[in-house]
């Protein structure tokens, strides 16, 4: 009920055009955690051009929204009902190409920020630092940067392209 | 008359003359004279002119009497050449040569003959001395007699050996009896018998059949003893085997079997033999209780009549295979018992083999298992029952601790960090500082707990990517090398197949990295269309195969029942001081593999 609510919210605000919000940033929050979405959602409240267009807490219907929405930015949490944020990502960047990706996880293994900035995602942002970093990783993404929290400083995630496939693997894309 | 009154020889002109003491001479044959004027005339009666008739000039021929040549003392040499001699008298030689001839070749071949004798009788003394000692020698106990009364002849050393008797205690046949059957009664029958066969052999016109008899030796023991004859002329030969050994090995062995069959009839296992034909050849009672049939309904091949049909090929297959190898063998099928009901039995055979090493066939027992293999299955299934309830244990902790403890971790240390920004002095801040440090801490460990419970990295990167972090991760945490190498590697895989991996190589390699005592170690994971293959090697200590189950067995224990959860299976190759290699394989269904991947 309460994603049919946001959803009609969000079509009303595009209906009636207003010339503020073409400005705005539009934003789809997808986070399972209640108190971590409401952090995210205030800290993107400081600042007006954000606007949060959607929050969802499931991996299945995040792809719905991101394909309604077309969202400017997607913070995606990995841990989720139904699909994870790294399937997710990979999905939506066929579904909305033009929606920066923002992970928000607490999955702090550098094999799984590397999986994640492999789906063509922009940043990454350990929630444990999200205090301090996950301002500094939204702005970097909207910029067009990529952004890693600061706990990976030593890790080589250069990401050239979105293939999927890392280096020494031969996978058998045909399964 | 004149001839006979002259003293000196007379000769005359006519041959008709001689004869009458005259000594012959040039005379005119008149009946040649009459031949030849005979001739002329019948040439003159056929036409021819007597001027064609040649002269004749005479048929005179020098003819003399050789009576007359002797009276008067002439040699035949001097006579003219041409000369006849008539009435010449015959020498002995002349007259009797024939019969001096016989005379001679009878009184050489009477000498030849005489001279043979003497040589003849010499070979025949020879012969027979090597017959007898032959006879005396013989490793077989024999006499040879002679006559209608039987008289001992002969008695050979091994008789003697055999019996204690020589000949002076068997002179002839009539000692024998009652010295060899003392009793009465069983000699009387060995008398009987002896004559049936004796007439027997001489109405069919055959050797006479061999007897078998107990004999009593001199020493007062007796002996089991066949009797073999043979005769040659008025001599017999009888020649006496013993087969007391025999015999007693025989009646050794009945009792025996005998035992044996005691034995097992009363044994709470089935038991069965087999022969060198791999026929069956005995089954015991407990086996005939079982089946409910008779015991010729289950030899020969009788018995897998009762065998499952589904069980049947596997089972004789088993056996036929074990018993041209001489090998022991255990076999599991199942068999009808006498109610109907086909039972699980397990059935162990081994060869046997007779004192002197030869092959003697199989014997084997066999247990009803119905109820084990009962308590195996349900056993088994409670183990799988185990190993998902670990499993769903292991994850809910492991989801609590992420998405709870780790969440709720996360927001203290973001307001820690809200804090320190407000903080109103340099000690404040340091310490909100420090404790926001040993969140993060915590927080990691949680985390690295978690993982350990639950790998959420399998969910999220797949197991290749998965088994590769987990590699990197533990190499670091150990500080040993690692070399991961993988291909093909199917991006979705069901869970039940990544997670039955993931956790035979999380514990393969725990297991490697613990008690190799080596530092390096190599990790495979190969896809196929068919199955995942995951290889985990060191090269350190190893440990003997036959105790991967037992002694080092917890670890592979439930590695491989995880697989079996699975289809999958494990094969573990190790020797002591040369390494181990375990091998994990599931196989990937394809309905069920596109059913998932779809």
């Amino acid at each position: 009920m309460r994603a049919l609510h946001e959803f009609i919210h969000a079509l009303a605000q595009r209906a009636e055009g207003d010339p503020l919000e073409t400005s705005s940033i539009r934003v789809l929050v997808v986070e399972d955690s209640e108190e971590f979405r409401k952090f995210i959602c205030s800290t993107l409240g400081e600042r007006p051009e954000f606007q949060v267009v959607g929050e969802v807490t499931d991996g299945l219907r995040a792809l719905q929204r991101a394909d309604e929405l077309r969202p400017d930015l997607i913070l995606l949490d990995i841990g989720l009902p139904s699909l994870n944020g790294i399937e997710i990502a990979r999905q939506i960047r066929k579904l909305s190409p033009e929606s920066k990706i923002l992970f928000v996880s607490q999955e702090s293994s550098a094999d799984v920020v590397r999986e994640a900035l492999h789906t063509g995602a922009h940043g990454y942002v350990v929630k444990i630092d999200a205090g301090s970093e996950l301002m500094k990783g939204v702005n970097a993404v909207i910029r067009g940067d990529q952004f890693v929290s600061k706990r990976f400083s030593g890790e080589d995630f250069l990401v050239s392209s979105h293939a999927g496939v890392s280096e020494d693997r031969q996978t058998d894309g045909s399964r | 008359m004149i001839v006979a009154a002259a003293n000196a020889p007379v000769f005359t002109l006519f041959d008709v003359y001689i004869n009458h003491g005259e000594v012959g001479g040039y005379l005119s044959s008149l009946s040649g004279q009459g031949k030849v004027a005979g001739g002329m005339a019948v040439r003159m009666l056929s036409g021819e002119k007597p001027r064609d008739i040649p002269m004749v000039k005479g048929v005179n021929t020098y003819t003399f009497d050789w009576r007359a040549l002797k009276r008067w003392g002439l040699k035949e040499s001097a006579l003219p050449s041409g000369s006849i001699v008539l009435n010449r008298q015959l020498t002995v030689w002349q007259a009797y040569r024939w019969y001096i001839i016989g005379g001679i070749v009878l009184f050489l071949g009477e000498t030849i003959l005489i001279l043979a004798l003497p040589w003849q009788w010499r070979r025949r003394r020879r012969s027979e001395r090597y017959s007898r000692e032959i006879v005396l020698r013989s490793p077989v106990a024999m006499i040879v007699t002679r006559g209608p009364k039987h008289h001992n002849e002969l008695i050979n050393r091994r008789f003697t050996e055999l019996f204690g008797y020589t000949i002076e205690d068997l002179p002839d046949e009539d000692h024998w009896w009652p010295l060899a059957y003392p009793d009465e009664e069983y000699r009387e029958s060995m008398k009987g018998e002896w004559r049936r066969r004796v007439e027997r052999a001489i109405i069919e016109e055959k050797d006479i059949e061999p007897l078998e008899a107990s004999v009593r030796c001199k020493n007062g023991s007796y002996r089991h003893i066949e009797f073999h004859f043979a005769s040659f002329g008025d001599s017999n030969v009888v020649k006496f085997l013993d087969l007391t050994d025999r015999r007693r090995a025989e009646i050794q062995l009945r009792e025996s079997e005998e035992r044996f069959r005691l034995v097992t009839n009363t044994a709470p296992v089935m038991i069965w033999t087999a022969g060198t034909d791999r026929k069956c050849s005995y089954v015991n009672k407990t086996w005939l209780d079982f089946t409910g049939r008779p015991l010729e309904a289950e030899l020969g091949d009788g018995w897998t009549e009762g065998v499952h049909p589904d069980d049947s090929n596997r089972c004789l297959q088993t056996y036929t295979e074990a018993f041209n190898r001489r090998e022991s063998f255990e076999r599991r099928y199942r068999l009808r018992r006498k109610d109907g009901e086909y039972r699980w039995v397990l059935d162990d055979g081994v060869p046997r083999f007779n004192p002197d090493g030869s092959f003697a066939g199989y014997i084997g027992s066999c247990i009803d298992i119905t109820e084990r293999k009962l308590a195996e299955e349900s056993l088994a299934t409670i183990g799988r029952r185990l190993i998902e309830a670990h499993e769903t244990e292991r994850t809910w902790i492991g989801r609590e601790l992420h998405d709870d403890i780790n969440q709720r971790l996360a927001l203290l240390a973001i307001d820690l960090d809200r804090w320190n920004q407000n903080a109103s002095n340099n000690e404040v801040a340091q310490l909100v500082r420090h404790t926001r440090a040993r969140i993060s801490e915590i927080a990691q460990d949680v985390q690295g707990l978690s993982h350990r419970l639950h790998s959420s990295k399998l969910d999220y990167l797949g197991l290749a990517t998965a088994a590769k972090s987990f590699c990197t991760e533990l190499s670091e945490k150990t500080k040993v090398e690692i070399v991961f190498r993988d291909a093909g590697i199917p991006q979705t895989l069901s869970k039940e197949i990544s997670l039955c991996v993931f956790r035979v190589l999380q514990e393969g390699l725990q297991n490697a990295v613990k008690h190799s005592g080596v530092r390096s170690f190599t990790v495979d994971l190969r896809g196929t269309k068919e199955s995942i293959e995951l290889t985990v090697a060191d090269t350190g200590s190893g440990f003997k195969e036959q105790e991967a189950f037992t002694c080092h067995g917890l670890g592979l224990i439930s590695m491989r029942e995880r697989l079996q959860l699975v289809q999958g299976e494990l094969s573990v190759k190790s020797q002591p001081g040369a390494g181990t290699t375990i091998r994990a394989r599931v196989p990937l269904k394809t309905d069920g593999y596109r059913a998932m991947a779809g």
